[in-house]
């Protein structure tokens, strides 16, 4: 050995870090797709879109609470959100309302919104 | 340099002696380990598939998606679909004046090499050892007890299917929400949930644990539930 010519050694010594590199680079693609599909998982799981689409219900409701419904219809509305938010999107509603106060100079009522889907559990009072 | 007392003959037998040594060495102990670590490997992988069925039936469930197809790979074991009808395992839920059963179906994974069972049963994956009592849940299922508005919601996954079926390599899970059954009862006098476990699979541990887990007491049964809602959903797998 010691007569060969030895240029070429370090093609050879590259050759292993570039494998030992790819070994580590292969690591830590496996551990980001891991983190991917857990953070998928927790955006889909997340109801943005049925919390929103039940605010929208209940602003409507208060919109037409306004315009003169009877105590029957009052209730037959909230009964209607409630089940069908349960049989719909599996979800626990309940909301209610309170005087309706000065706010800034306007009138708004505090309607407290309750959400739970056994996943997220979903609090408000929002002043309409 | 003197090489006097330097013999091929023997150094080649020297470094032959160590090479053989060494394979022996490997195939005594580095095979049983590598073997036990590609068995666990694939208990894994199938525990991670387990999830991602379950993921897909609570897309069935709970998202009104009516039909659901995944490709898996089944290794190092076999997967079973048990019919609920010819499965022990049972749910009851008590009112205190009527008594509910529903039978759950399950899909179970049994390791070849390994002890290791994992089933996924009524919306939840669980783990336990062939031939020891325990049991452990690695993904629950979406029950819950509401406490501002005291609802307590069990849903109950049936699992149906119209052959027995067992599978191991590649597959494909093909399943479909066939129908949901509601039931609502107000103000319960106290809602006590059984668990039933099947001979062949015991998975008593882990249901106790998990139900003791959601009620707020930390005991059955649970009293002042005003509203139970059971939500029953027939899921149908035509193919794995």
């Amino acid at each position: 050995m010691a007569c060969m010519n030895e240029d070429g050694q370090w093609i050879v010594l590259m050759g292993l870090l570039t494998a030992l590199a790819l070994f580590f680079l292969a690591l830590i693609i496996n551990q980001s797709a891991l983190v991917g599909q857990t953070t998928a998982e927790g955006v889909l799981e997340f109801p943005k879109n049925d919390i929103r689409d039940l605010r929208l219900e209940i602003f409507d409701y208060y919109d037409s609470y306004e315009g003169g419904l009877t105590p029957l219809e009052q209730q037959h509305y909230v009964e209607d959100i409630v089940r069908i938010s349960l049989e719909r999107k599996n979800a626990v509603v309940y909301f209610w309302d309170g005087p309706q106060q000065d706010v800034s100079g306007r009138m708004l009522r505090p309607i407290t919104i309750h959400y739970n889907n056994g996943v997220t559990e979903y609090d408000e009072t929002v002043y309409y | 340099m003197n090489e006097r007392a330097v013999s091929e003959a023997i150094g080649f037998v020297l470094i032959l002696g160590i090479v053989i040594s060494g394979i022996g060495l490997v195939t005594l102990y580095g095979y049983p380990v590598l073997i036990k670590e590609q068995s666990n490997t694939d208990v894994k992988n199938m525990e991670r598939a387990m999830i991602v069925i379950q993921n897909d039936m609570k897309s069935l469930c709970y998202k009104n998606v009516p039909y659901k197809e995944t490709s898996l790979q089944v290794s190092g074991g076999t997967l079973e679909v048990v019919n609920s009808t010819s499965y022990g395992g049972l749910i009851n839920v008590s009112t205190g004046t009527e008594s509910l059963n529903y039978s759950v179906g399950a899909l179970i994974y049994r390791s070849d090499r390994g002890t290791e069972v994992i089933t996924l049963e009524n919306g939840a994956v669980m783990t336990r050892q062939e031939g020891s009592t325990g049991s452990a849940m690695l993904a629950e299922p979406r029950w819950f007890y509401d406490a501002p508005t005291g609802t307590f919601v069990i849903y109950i996954m049936n699992i149906t299917t119209d052959d027995l079926m067992a599978k191991s390599g590649m597959g494909a899970v093909r399943m479909s929400l066939e129908n949901v059954d509601t039931q609502v009862r107000t103000s319960p006098a106290a809602v006590t949930v059984t668990y039933t476990t099947d001979g062949d699979n015991n998975l008593s541990v882990a249901w106790d644990n998990y139900l003791t887990g959601i009620s707020p007491s930390g005991t059955f049964p649970l009293t002042g539930v005003s509203k139970l809602v059971i939500k029953e959903y027939r899921i149908k797998i035509y193919d794995i």
